[in-house]
């Protein structure tokens, strides 16, 4: 087998960082690189200095041998080159057959020839096992269906080197294992993939070779036969991490949130909650599961305040709050991690200071007739940046100056001074490193510990397991199933996640 | 450690007012450029500002109080990230109101009430009009920038209609459409110190309003609303910050700024509702603002400036021929080049073996 | 209302909508590539400008105001570019700008240039003659097409090689790419500056042709104020039109009309004030701006529109 892609020694710098330092990989062809590591370990960085988004700093590609400067995507798929971003590059507005020959477009008397795109899709499509509507719509696409146009995308333009960025994060188990069957088609048909992931699980089911990345260098480069999971997450933390949080004895208290019956509809009007009902207790994490877009986002919304369900009660620590808004919510006693971090939960051009304080600038004492108490509030800021442990000599600087990690410190420090009796805690660890996650995962099972109850809406499993005292699946906008700890394993979920089966007794006690 | 931080603060702002003054520079320096090109004496613009810092400081006030006005109108939404592009509208429809009510005004009254009745019926009328838009906003989802932009015109026809039809002065032979001189009961005082220029007491206003807005910037809750709706206005709600109420709340505030500037024109410069009276300052109003990175107590300076400027063309085409339309030309290159983000990859390769220098020594 | 009247009044329309029609193109490539323009009023005052400043050094021929007008009306696009693409300039403050420089700037020129102040018109300018379109000419209400100038022609016919342009070809696709996602078509292999370049031109040309119909053919003379928010109009126009190159025209057409019928009213002596008579255009832009951003919100909420996607939920 011929080698496909070599990268020799590549260093990139961006000002005050260096994400990668003499990195070297190579790819053979009809062979599966694994390449893992943290957010942030330099990963998305070495791909798109293949794909040509990045020029390196230093060192040399090389493609099939011969010395490469790729200076322009363009110019990547020119070489044979294809990727599939983690944030898929769709435009959701154009059809998907527009979407795959956009760069690269066939043209009969000046037009497009959509005929001869057509039969040359249609005819990938069947070889791979890739089914598509071409006409329709991006937007109206799954999650699923439009990986399957990225990569379409990418075999139309002939790539014989593809480039998969996390692919698999955002799929359930039995989409997981298409995809990898697919991997595995495109392998035999000679294909050099190169397989970005943090699922370890994944690597050592589909790779032949794996490159491990830490901080911007290569910590380990070995044969998959060679590799145990163990060894490989030592090599990506860089020490021995313990996912398996201790918890405190099961002892549910009374119920602190109580959801009956809510329909409410999502941003473009249509049905996304058909009669939701749980409960919470003091003492438990409930967590939620589903793929993304089952009703999770509407369910965190409904329960916060941000939009009101068309039907259904919402109960907070016995009372009513269906009517109340997202201020008098919190002050009786709920808190919110949101999901979209940068979106929601933070103002990344405002100080770290004016994000702290937000539970509190307008109340006495930090603020009297409308008036601030500067000084009070700075004292409080800079009282959570030291209890929390946010990296900053001074909460007046930029919130964006913080890493992932240390900005969702600061929405936790937030959202725990007010000491909530109740918090909502939207995938919590998304886009964090592995060392974060381990601390935010303490940090929410001391809130459990403490007495008070958490609702943990989550897309990995992993998360979902490793905390929950009970489990609730999501599915189109109902809870089809609901599980205690340890009664359940990571498949099953599967099957209530995509709808293949349901218990029978959809909302109530097993 | 604190003295550090206070330092390097000092710094940074000493960063961003030197950034600003080389915009103006450039800006001068092109003007320049473009006067000797086409034959004209080529420092006129910048003797034009300097006369108008020293010897014709009245005329500077006369500009810098409406550009002044409007930068601070245009400040306050715009730290809520909305851009009222509808200044000039709320002007000539302050500037009517104020007219309309000066004119009914019995002669007798005292002047001090007079002149506070018709400033609150222009504040009034200023906001309401800017409710326009900032309704269609809110409640349909409307771009303000384009509604505030038609707006302006039909306020500015309204002006037109006024002083051609209703309020149109009994006068004959007037060879302008104006509405009559009005009672000097609710003229807004000019400064006397300045006769016959007619720089006035608006200045004043001005300054208030300015240390009134910093104030409520930087001092009370709803400035840290504000702030957080133009941030991100998805945080307000989740924080459980009403974003539609403070936007209704800023372009109200906006539009009643506007009106005082219209009421300024007619009671203290005009004394009388003229047709198409208002060159513009609201838009000056957005380069007043940017220039001060929309600090109130910059637009103060940012806004002097610019009065300077637009005195100093107006006073240089009376005694040269160099016409005043330089001073837009300057006005608009600094516009132009405020909202470019330089991009300088000299400087990023620098850094990048700064770095490397650093990282090799440890 | 007799025929002729209504003829008559359809005329003026088309020849009201004419420039807002080229504006309005133009705008529009630039909102499908992402572009944020409402300079549109400018470039055009610079088209209007270089259109009576051409045909005064050649000596009154039209022809050569045309094509001057739209190579200063790119010229002076080109600036924007640059900001727009190299500079990353925010769109909404740099085409206030750009308005704000060709205000001055053609305000300076015109000093500098012919030493008047307000208005010029060339010592001698050889109007074009209307196009008469045979047999259409006597077809009553029809004649209103026949008749006007050669550039409400062209305006027509760029509505249609617009449309095949955005929606059939290969430049169509990757404008309305751009404007989706510039990252997602870099990946593509398009250049997104590359193409923001070419619509920032294409509008400069359109709005410079739309400024020298202006000052060539409507009147013939350059007055300073004469765009007099037509460009805002066309934008609005084309917002209301989806950036739909035939929708956008027809809502020109519309605009054309509350302008004609002004005119109408004014000759049948009514006792309207002119400035309210002015009004008509904006109010109609204002309303339908409402209009647009109500229906797009009813869209966005799922009251109309979206069927499919409601079947493949419920």
């Amino acid at each position: 087998m011929a080698v496909a892609v070599e990268m020799l020694n590549i260093s990139k710098f961006y000002p005050g960082v260096i994400a990668n330092d003499k990195v070297s990989l190579s790819v053979n062809e009809g062979e599966i690189l694994g390449l893992i590591g943290e957010n942030g370990a330099g990963k998305s960085t070495m791909m798109n200095m293949l794909y040509g988004m990045t020029a390196p700093d230093e060192g040399v590609i090389r493609l099939f041998g011969k010395e490469v400067h790729i200076q322009s995507p363009n110019m990547a798929i020119k070489l044979g080159i294809g990727m599939v971003h983690q944030h898929f590059m769709l435009m959701p507005n154009l059809s998907v057959l527009q979407n795959i020959i956009l760069g690269n477009t066939p043209t009969k008397h000046g037009l497009i020839d959509e005929k001869q795109a057509k039969n040359k899709i249609k005819k990938i499509m069947e070889t791979y096992d890739l089914p598509v509507s071409l006409d329709e719509k991006v937007y109206q696409l799954s999650v699923g269906e439009k990986q399957r146009v990225e990569i379409i995308k990418a075999l139309y333009r002939d790539a014989k080197i593809l480039i998969l960025d996390e692919p698999t994060a955002v799929l359930t188990p039995q989409e997981t294992d298409k995809l990898l069957e697919v991997m595995q088609e495109l392998k035999k048909q000679g294909c050099a993939i190169v397989f970005i992931t943090h699922k370890l699980r994944e690597v050592m089911a589909i790779t032949d070779e794996i490159v491990v990345m830490r901080k911007g260098v290569v910590t380990g480069s070995l044969s998959t036969s060679e590799a145990n999971t163990g060894g490989l997450s030592d090599m990506i933390v860089g020490r021995t991490v313990n996912l398996d949080i201790p918890r405190g004895d099961y002892c549910p208290g009374e119920t602190v949130l109580e959801v009956q019956n809510i329909y409410a509809r999502n941003q473009r009007g249509l049905p996304a909650l058909n009669g939701v009902n749980f409960k919470v207790a003091k003492g438990e994490i409930v967590g939620i599961a589903g793929v993304e877009g089952n009703g999770q986002a509407e369910l965190i919304d409904t329960i916060s305040g941000m939009i009101y369900p068309t039907d259904g009660k919402i109960i907070l620590e016995g009372e009513d709050v269906t009517e109340k808004n997202v201020r008098q919510r919190r002050e009786d006693g709920m808190a919110h991690i949101p999901e979209d971090r940068l979106g929601m939960g933070t103002a990344v051009s405002c100080s770290i200071r004016d994000n702290l304080i937000l539970n509190r600038y307008y109340q006495k004492p930090y603020c009297k007739n409308g008036i601030m108490n500067n000084k009070k509030l700075h004292q409080l800021s800079e009282r959570l940046c030291k209890d929390f442990g946010v990296k900053t000599p001074d909460s007046t600087y930029k919130l964006g100056t913080l890493s992932g990690g240390n900005m969702q410190k600061v929405v936790f420090a937030r959202e725990m001074e007010a000491n909530p009796e109740f918090l909502i805690a939207a995938q919590p660890t998304r886009g964090v490193d592995i060392g974060a996650i381990e601390s935010i995962h303490h940090k929410i099972m001391e809130v459990r510990d403490s007495g008070r109850g958490v609702l943990l809406i989550s897309a990995e499993l992993d998360e979902i397991f490793s905390l929950s005292d009970r489990i609730l699946v999501m599915y189109e906008g109902e809870i089809v199933a609901e599980f205690k700890r340890g009664e359940v394993d990571e498949r099953t979920i599967g099957t209530y996640m995509t709808g293949a089966k349901r218990q029978g007794d959809k909302n109530g006690e097993k | 450690m604190v003295k550090n931080k206070e330092n390097s603060k000092l710094l940074s702002t000493v960063g961003i007012v030197g950034k600003q003054v080389s915009l103006i520079v450039l800006a001068l320096l092109l003007a320049t450029v473009f006067l000797a090109i086409s034959g004209y004496e080529p420092f006129a613009i910048i003797k034009g500002i300097a006369e108008s810092l020293t010897v014709d400081i009245a005329g500077t006030i006369r500009w810098a109080t409406p550009l002044i006005l409007s930068g601070l109108a245009i400040c306050v939404t715009y730290k809520a990230e909305v851009f009222n592009l509808g200044v000039d509208g709320q002007i000539y429809m302050g500037a009517a109101a104020a007219t309309a009510v000066a004119v009914i005004i019995p002669e007798s009254l005292n002047q001090g009430v007079s002149v506070v009745v018709v400033f609150i019926a222009a504040m009034a009328a200023g906001a309401a009009f800017a409710m326009i838009p900032a309704l269609m906003k809110v409640y349909l989802g409307t771009d303000e920038i384009v509604s505030t932009l038609l707006l302006n015109f039909v306020a500015e026809l309204f002006v037109e209609y006024l002083v051609t039809g209703p309020l149109k002065s009994p006068e004959q032979n007037m060879n302008m459409n104006a509405s009559k001189v009005l009672n000097e009961n609710t003229w807004l005082p000019r400064i006397s110190f300045f006769e016959p220029s007619s720089a006035n007491i608006g200045i004043y206003i001005a300054i208030i309003l300015m240390l009134l807005l910093a104030f409520l910037f930087f001092k009370t809750a709803f400035g840290h609303e504000i702030k957080i709706v133009g941030a991100n206005p998805v945080l307000a709600r989740y924080a459980g910050i009403k974003p539609k109420k403070t936007i209704l709340q800023v372009m109200g505030l906006s539009g009643a700024i506007g009106g005082i500037v219209g009421a300024i024109e007619v009671t203290a410069v005009q004394h009388r509702l003229l047709a198409a009276f208002n060159p513009d300052f609201g838009f000056d109003g957005i380069v007043v603002s940017l220039l001060a990175n929309n600090n109130p107590i910059g637009v103060l300076f940012s806004g002097t400036f610019f009065g300077a400027l637009k005195n100093g063309g107006i006073n240089m085409e009376r005694i040269t021929d160099v016409p005043s339309a330089i001073t837009d030309i300057v006005t608009a290159i600094i516009f132009i080049t405020i909202s470019a983000k330089f991009v300088l990859p000299k400087i990023r390769k620098l850094r990048i073996k700064t770095v490397r220098a650093r990282e090799g020594g440890k | 209302m007799s025929i002729a009247v209504i003829t008559d009044t359809l005329a003026s329309m088309i020849r009201m909508a004419t420039p807002l029609m080229l504006m309005a193109l133009g705008g529009l490539l630039c909102q499908r590539a992402g572009v944020f323009n409402i300079a549109l009023e400018g470039f055009s005052l610079v088209g209007a400008f270089a259109a009576i400043a051409v045909v005064q050094f050649t000596g009154g021929s039209v022809w050569a105001g045309f094509i001057g007008a739209m190579v200063f009306g790119a010229v002076y696009s080109s600036l924007y570019a640059v900001f727009v693409t190299r500079f990353k300039a925010n769109n909404i403050i740099a085409s206030i700008a750009m308005n704000m420089l060709g205000a001055g700037l053609t305000s300076y020129l015109l000093r500098t240039i012919f030493d008047v102040q307000g208005a010029y018109s060339p010592d001698k300018i050889q109007k074009l003659d209307m196009i008469k379109i045979p047999i259409i000419k006597d077809i009553p209400i029809l004649s209103c097409l026949s008749g006007q100038s050669i550039v409400t022609y062209f305006a027509i016919a760029l509505v249609i090689i617009i449309y095949i342009m955005l929606f059939k070809t290969k430049i169509g696709l990757s404008i309305c790419a751009v404007g989706e996602s510039e990252v997602a078509a870099r990946t593509a292999g398009i250049k997104p500056d590359l193409i923001k370049w070419e619509v920032v031109l294409m509008s400069g040309a359109l709005c410079g042709l739309a400024g020298a119909y202006l000052s060539t053919i409507s009147v013939s003379q350059f007055s300073e104020d004469m765009i007099q928010g037509r460009g805002f109009n066309a934008f609005t126009a084309f917002v209301f039109g989806n950036a739909h190159p035939i929708f956008a025209a027809l809502v020109t057409l519309l605009f054309g009309l509350a302008d004609a019928i002004g005119i109408r009213i004014e000759l049948l002596g009514m006792n309207v004030s002119p400035s309210i008579i002015k009004m008509f255009p904006f109010m109609f832009a204002i309303i339908a701006l409402m209009t647009s951003s109500y229906t797009t919100k009813l869209k966005k909420l799922g009251v109309i529109g979206n069927k499919k996607k409601k079947e493949k939920i419920a």
